[in-house]
């Protein structure tokens, strides 16, 4: 932790505003499902940022690193299934 | 001797193995909070998926100035409290006293912003209940759009104000001398977990107020 650590806050911080800034004006433009997966790119980008950075997983203990990536993992197979549900109910044999 | 016995918990081995658990058991509990905001943001996006038309006029409602300066707000909190961190461990402990305060000042006018908007909601008659103020099958749907609109606001906003009273408690741990730079992971692990509470605004904020479109 020193200058460096505190600089690169400083630029995480200052990319964070950037991507607001794209999402929400993104938000204007109407170009139908692309809107959501932009929306969801730059908040996607945004979170890695604040874990790497803020969050320090960049230079923690990679068992950390597991249990992060685990939740996700987790995260995704319930979205998965329950989406999968959904998505494939009015199907007719 | 005896300061560092009072750094070192008789469980561990040494500090680094002291700090790896504290962080290794935030990042778990951290985990399971992701699991629970996430069943709410797949419940959330099921029901939008099925109802996307009044999901996306619904949305329009909301106050998407209020949203992005709130989001800015929290960025701010977030960036404010990492120096306060990085500010510890270099042992700066006014200026970590400084950070702190303005992260706590910082998550309160996040509160108050997130409160004027629920009373504007509450005014024009978007709570969810007998008087909601759009009516017929449509209504129904937007009703259900504001109902999740209140929950993961206010599960979100219950837990910035956790985070705040965390903080809070930390800086007196540290005006008192019991959180200190070579004994810093309670400040850690409470930064870890106010910046959680970022990341879910993160998805909130776009799934709630941007994706219908303006």
């Amino acid at each position: 932790m020193g200058a460096k650590t505190e600089r690169s806050f400083i630029g995480v911080y200052l990319w964070l505003w950037l991507l607001l800034a794209g999402t929400v004006g993104a938000a204007f433009l109407h170009l139908g499902v692309i809107n959501i997966i932009i929306a969801l790119l730059i908040a996607g980008i945004q979170i890695t940022l604040i874990a790497f950075y803020f969050m320090q997983l960049r230079r923690s203990n990679h068992l950390n690193w597991i249990v992060a990536i685990a939740s996700l993992l987790w995260l995704s197979i319930m979205f998965a299934l329950v989406i999968g549900d959904y998505a494939t109910r009015s199907w007719t044999g | 001797m005896s300061t560092r016995a009072a750094e070192l918990a008789e469980q561990f081995e040494d500090v680094a193995q002291q700090r790896e658990a504290s962080t290794l058991g935030m990042w778990v509990f951290l985990a399971t909070e992701v699991m629970f905001f996430g069943a709410l943001f797949l419940a959330f996006s099921v029901t939008r998926s099925l109802h996307v038309e009044s999901f996306s006029q619904a949305a329009k409602h909301l106050d998407i100035l209020a949203g992005t300066i709130n989001t800015a707000v929290l960025f701010t909190s977030s960036f404010t409290t990492a120096l306060a961190v990085s500010a510890l461990q270099q042992g700066q402990l006014k200026r970590v006293i400084g950070l702190l305060s303005v992260s706590i000042v910082l998550g309160g006018l996040f509160l108050a912003i997130k409160g004027h908007e629920y009373h504007e909601k509450w005014v024009e008659g978007f709570f969810p209940g007998n008087t909601f103020a759009v009516s017929g099958p449509a209504g129904n749907e937007v009703e259900l759009f504001f109902l999740f609109y209140f929950i993961l606001t206010g599960l979100h906003g219950i837990h910035l104000l956790i985070a705040l009273g965390v903080t809070a408690v930390l800086v007196w741990l540290i005006v008192t001398n019991r959180v200190t730079p070579t004994r810093s992971m309670p400040l850690e692990a409470s930064a870890l977990y106010w910046h959680f509470v970022d990341i879910v605004w993160v998805f909130v904020f776009p799934l709630l107020y941007l994706i219908g479109g303006r």
